[in-house]
């Protein structure tokens, strides 16, 4: 056998091996934070408040202005595109069924969980990375402390926090959009629009758009402090990382999305 | 201070999120899955394609409730829907306290009604094949049939009988009108006429026949001569000689009877006679034929018209609101007070 043929199956093996050892590194991660946010479930105290605070603040509160005009543009979007097909039907109240439906079954928790990772995910990892960069990590570990327990779990509770009511924001703010293109482009009343909503939409409808978000926001977190710890300690690994968790975040939201329709099909959703 | 204000974004960012989301969940409805609800079934022993656990059910156009529950009576091969009705829709007969949960007279009203013709109707709603649960009375001329009682009533639940629906009534009288036109035996009309125009046909041809009618044609050209000169000379001699015409012609149609019985005589009358009888026999046998064709004709014309009648009011309905051949019949919901 060649020596290139060699070099070719060992490429292979080495990158089969590393692989298989991040995904065991993943999955020891992922068991660590759940552990520790059993711990805090036994112990709110040992939560540190004053970061969940903060990241609720970041991750919430200022990102409400960018996630409003998203959704409602998003919305309006939706509205103007399904107008200029319905209206030749003579059906443009169905505008209020697709904009409802479209935004609280999917576009709403999707797009505030895509704004997230841009703007969260990519922090979390960026952080973590730079801590790890300047050694804090080893720091933390050396004082004793579970750098899981300290760094993970408040973000991950307050992203768990956040996104669902980012995502009840924008859908209020996409059906607002629609509203508009509904009432300026094809002459509907207000009211009509806002009761043809009220009555094809249900409240479990918006629950369970609401629970997705919640999902989302969890993934997002773990991913972007996964990619935080996984980063090479340099100016360069954090750069990486952020990138990685902002690409690797948006690849697993879509395929958590699609399982999740799936489960809500299932049950008849 | 930063601190403050951040737990004052904090705290703003919570207390409007709570409070968007209890509008919402309340806007959307949740609390009618905590009111009060009236139930009623019903059995279809047809298909009920298109009706769905949620399909709406209404009262004369307006939306009250949905359905609840489609099962299968195997016994009695018939599709039994459970319904839930909203009462507040209905003005003034709920909220008295004459049974325990208030709806008491609501219930009564709808047993008045199911003996006065409210029957359950499975309408289509749109082109898209969706069906819901209309509810309305029976025309006046089938108000005197006795309800069918598949289901007997509960204390909760109130069975309203079936009817068959619009769409039904207009399919069942194409059906109609086509096995009645599919009955008809186009070919056995088609060769009798043929026969009987064959018939018709000889006994124009015949020149015996024709030799009469042109005699006959002589004799009416003279009398309306006479008939002439009469008008125009009046007087006695002229009278004489008209006489004398009278009588030469009386003479010519003595003559002319003669010939003609010689003709009539020669020209085997029994065998005409039978020809003719044979003819308006078969004349007759036509004219009953005809008769016949023509009462289907106009039964099945009927129908067609009713099927005409039903399709026109779909098209002005359609003209009126277009989109209603998407999402069916919509009527404003009554305002709840």
């Amino acid at each position: 056998m060649s020596e290139n043929r060699k070099n070719v199956f060992i490429g292979i093996g080495q990158a089969l091996s590393a692989a298989a050892g991040d995904w065991r590194k993943t999955m020891e991660f992922h068991g660590e934070v759940v552990c520790s946010l059993l711990m805090l479930l036994k112990s709110p105290r040992k939560l540190r408040w004053s970061s969940f605070f903060y990241y609720l603040d970041i991750c919430g509160v200022l990102a409400v202005p960018i996630v409003v005009l998203i959704c409602f543009l998003l919305g309006a979007t939706m509205a103007f595109q399904a107008a200029i097909q319905l209206r030749d039907l003579g059906a443009s109240i169905y505008v209020a069924d697709l904009v409802g439906f479209a935004t609280l079954k999917e576009f709403g928790p999707l797009m505030v969980a895509l704004i997230a990772t841009g703007r969260a995910g990519s922090s979390f990892a960026a952080e973590i990375g730079a801590m790890k960069a300047e050694e804090e990590i080893s720091a933390l570990t050396t004082m004793g402390i579970n750098p899981v327990r300290f760094l993970v779990a408040p973000k991950i509770l307050a992203m768990s926090l956040a996104l669902p009511i980012l995502t009840l924001l924008g859908d209020i703010a996409s059906i607002a959009g629609g509203l508009l293109v509904g009432v300026s482009y094809l002459d509907l009343t207000a009211e009509t629009y806002l009761s043809r909503t009220c009555n094809v939409l249900s409240p479990s409808v918006l629950l369970l758009g609401i629970l997705k978000s919640w999902f989302f926001g969890i993934m997002i977190a773990l991913i972007g402090c996964r990619e935080g710890f996984r980063s090479q300690p340099d100016s360069q690994g954090v750069g990486r990382a952020a990138t990685s968790a902002v690409v690797r975040s948006i690849l697993w939201l879509i395929i958590l999305d699609l399982m999740l329709t799936m489960l809500y099909s299932a049950w008849g959703y | 201070m930063a601190g403050q204000q951040h737990y004052f974004r904090i705290g703003i960012f919570a207390v409007v999120a709570l409070l968007i989301l209890v509008a919402s969940l309340f806007y959307l409805g949740i609390a009618e899955d905590f009111s009060e609800r009236i139930y009623f079934t019903t059995t279809f022993p047809g298909s009920v394609q298109g009706l769905t656990k949620g399909s709406e059910v209404k009262y004369k156009g307006v939306p009250i409730g949905s359905v609840e529950k489609i099962t299968i009576l195997a016994d009695k091969q018939l599709i039994k829907v459970d319904m839930s009705v909203d009462p507040k829709v209905f003005k003034d007969l709920n909220s008295t306290t004459d049974s325990a949960d208030g709806l008491e007279p609501l219930r009564e009203f709808f047993r008045k009604e199911r003996a006065d013709g409210l029957r359950c109707y499975l309408e289509l709603s749109g082109i898209t094949g969706q069906r819901y649960i209309e509810m309305d009375y029976l025309p006046p001329e089938h108000k005197q049939e006795a309800p069918t009682t598949e289901i007997a009533d509960t204390d909760e639940v109130i069975y309203i009988p079936s009817a068959p629906g619009t769409f039904s009534n207009i399919i069942d009288s194409v059906a109609q009108s086509l096995e009645k036109i599919a009955k008809l035996d186009i070919e056995k009309l088609a060769g009798d006429l043929e026969k009987n125009l064959e018939a018709l046909h000889m006994l124009i041809s015949d020149p015996a026949l024709k030799q009469m009618l042109e005699r006959l044609d002589t004799i009416a050209g003279n009398i309306e001569n006479i008939s002439r000169n009469i008008d125009e000379t009046l007087d006695e001699k002229e009278m004489k000689k008209i006489t004398a015409n009278l009588n030469d012609n009386l003479e010519n149609l003595k003559v002319l009877s003669a010939e003609l019985n010689l003709k009539l005589q020669q020209l085997k009358m029994d065998e005409i006679s039978t020809k003719l009888t044979l003819t308006l026999e078969s004349g007759q046998q036509l004219m009953e034929n005809l008769s016949e064709s023509s009462n289907d004709a106009t039964r099945t014309m009927q129908q067609i018209n009713a099927l005409t009648e039903n399709l026109n009011e779909l098209v002005d309905e359609l003209k009126r609101d277009p989109s209603s051949l998407l999402r069916g019949k919509q009527l404003q919901p009554l305002k709840k007070e």
